[in-house]
């Protein structure tokens, strides 16, 4: 368990290089802070919720009203980013004229050189449209909506997490915890899906029986002859669609 | 399109602001036309996220769907502006003071830059998006509210009818994002990856310059905190966990509304607690009418959000208990923070 805490600590503090500044500006505000309002928010405060986070028993306390994964969230009480901020003002200002503005810039980049740029990030990436999703996810349901009833298609793996944000009108028969592995239960169309060699009848068969209106797939994964029970609709940005010709897709 | 931006900027900052104003009138803080605004917006989103959170909770308890909840929840919030604003027109009328105080503000060169980031980085919302799996519940969960009105009846994931998911229903944040969506009619994904995360950003921005407020009373050192403060936002991609990565990469999510504007918030009415503590030695009714405020909005953006509020204010009144030798006052502190548990605790005998 207390591996478990560390372990924690260890993944929120990522770099480790902003903790390391913070703990220096907490030992600096220890010495040099008089007010007493301030010693109680930058000092005293995230001192005893540190304290309180590596206990063991508090982990143990958390996991069992909620999830012992989300136990790093008692470190968004101790306000890391006001003190760091409020010990470089302290600092800088300390100086005056154009050694101020030198200092104050220096911190910066330090702060900068410390931390990561966060539209640098591997999965910040231009939108592609206001939706901040695939073009391809905007015209496939849009293509296969119907105003007025919902419909339901077996989306590629790459879409799941998608679909129902843009158009919850269109249901899908399994979604983004069955691709995750977690709060699933086996799912028989999952894995005829998911399988290396697709049998066009059995996935055709088990979306029939699971009501998909169509079935979705790249076009580099189109199947040698349509599912069983489907026929080739449409193609749109490189995806195949599949329509069942025995559900209706009329109001 | 054009009005329904319109409408979402009317929701997203000048609803909020009207709601605060009375409050901060109220407080009769002699400070600058930016401190005031940003006092006045803060204050009520939290107001209105407080007065939220009970009303759809109850709402999705009975089995009511959105515009039920909504036709309790308009007149809750009208009913609240008026009792504020009652509030603030006898307490003005008892008070030798006729006008509002605004002093006049100035920018260093700092307070550009800052200000210059702060527009990016909202910029940078719009046109830059961070792949989160986490959308794929609680983004549908609003896309599904918003079109289909019930709430939480359908599981997010597929659409297939559920049971009620007791492990979402106490903290209702989708349902704000769709009530939104419903009001301007933009699409639901559309409101919460592209035309509600600047608002979010700029609350959060707005809650550390009233925090800098209570540091330093010159408006240069100020200035030098927010431009702080805006480098230590940008370059807060050190973790995937950090109430920066949250605010810039996730900011249509409950939690990062806890993390970066609501959590903050808490600790700017504990710094106000205490210094009004420091000088007048006596209970600040409004602080701890905030305080308990904030628990409610905590509640909204996560379940576990009161807890840790009440973590927070808990610890709070402990180091002040410690410090100034005194029981009543942070006794009341931390009392005033329960209301908001009664989610958490429902939550727990529910699930």
């Amino acid at each position: 368990m207390p591996g478990d805490i560390l372990l924690m600590i260890k993944n929120y503090t990522g770099t480790g290089f902003i903790t390391i500044l913070f703990v220096m500006c907490l030992s600096y505000l220890a010495v040099k802070e008089d007010d007493r309002m301030k010693r109680i928010l930058f000092i005293y405060i995230p001192v005893i919720v540190l304290a309180f986070f590596l206990c063991p028993v508090s982990y143990l306390v958390y996991g069992r009203i909620s999830e012992s994964v989300t136990y790093y969230r008692l470190l968004w009480l101790v306000p890391v980013t006001p003190v760091i901020a409020y010990t470089a003002v302290k600092l800088s200002t300390s100086l005056k004229g154009i050694r101020q503005d030198i200092c104050i810039a220096l911190i910066a980049v330090l702060i900068a050189v410390s931390g990561r740029l966060m539209y640098s990030d591997m999965y910040m990436i231009k939108a592609s449209n206001i939706y901040h999703m695939p073009d391809a996810v905007v015209h496939i349901c849009d293509a296969i909506h119907v105003e007025g009833r919902e419909v339901r298609a077996l989306m590629p793996y790459e879409f799941q997490q998608f679909v129902r944000q843009y158009d919850s009108c269109i249901c899908i028969p399994y979604g983004r915890e069955y691709m995750m592995n977690i709060f699933a239960e086996p799912d028989d169309l999952r894995d005829a899906m998911i399988r290396e060699e697709r049998d066009p009848y059995e996935v055709g068969v088990l979306a029939h029986q699971r009501g998909c209106h169509y079935i979705v797939v790249p076009a580099h994964e189109r199947f040698t002859i349509p599912p069983e029970n489907y026929e080739e609709f449409m193609n749109i940005d490189g995806y195949i669609i599949y329509k069942n010709i025995y559900l209706s897709t009329d109001l | 399109m054009i009005s329904g931006i319109l409408i979402t900027i009317a929701l997203e900052l000048l609803l909020p602001l009207c709601m605060g104003l009375s409050v901060t009138v109220l407080a009769k803080k002699e400070d600058t036309l930016l401190h005031l605004i940003a006092d006045s917006a803060v204050t009520g989103q939290v107001i209105l996220f407080a007065l939220f959170q009970p009303v759809i909770v109850f709402a999705t308890l009975k089995g009511m769907e959105l515009p039920q909840g909504l036709k309790i929840f308009v007149p809750l919030c009208i009913l609240a502006l008026i009792f504020l604003a009652g509030a603030c027109f006898i307490s003005r009328r008892k008070s030798k003071e006729k006008k509002i105080c605004v002093k006049k503000g100035s920018f260093c060169i700092w307070g550009l830059i800052a200000f210059a980031l702060i527009a990016f980085m909202m910029v940078m919302s719009f046109l830059y998006t961070y792949t989160d799996g986490d959308d794929a519940y609680y983004v549908a969960a609003a896309s599904d509210t918003a079109s289909s009105e019930s709430l939480y009846t359908r599981d997010p994931y597929t659409g297939d009818a559920t049971l009620t998911p007791y492990r979402y229903l106490f903290a209702p944040y989708p349902v704000w994002i769709a009530m939104l969506s419903k009001a301007s009619g933009i699409n639901t994904a559309a409101m919460a990856h592209s035309f509600f995360p600047w608002s979010m950003i700029l609350f959060s921005f707005a809650v550390m310059y009233l925090i800098a407020s209570e540091l330093f009373d010159d408006s240069r050192r100020r200035s030098v905190f927010m431009f702080f403060v805006s480098v230590l936002v940008m370059f807060g991609d050190y973790s995937i966990y950090s109430p920066e990565n949250f605010l810039l990469a996730r900011s249509r999510q409950g939690k990062a509304a806890l993390a970066s504007f609501v959590i903050p918030f808490l600790v700017l009415q504990i710094a106000r607690c205490i210094k009004r503590f420091n000088e007048k030695k006596k209970t600040d009714l409004s602080g701890l009418l905030l305080i308990s405020v904030t628990g409610f909005a905590a509640a909204l953006c996560s379940t576990m959000g009161s807890a840790l509020c009440l973590a927070l204010v808990s610890v709070a009144s402990l180091v002040m208990m410690i410090v100034y030798r005194k029981v009543k006052y942070p006794l009341l502190m931390m009392l005033s923070s329960c209301p908001g548990l009664i989610f958490m605790i429902l939550y727990v005998i529910k699930r």
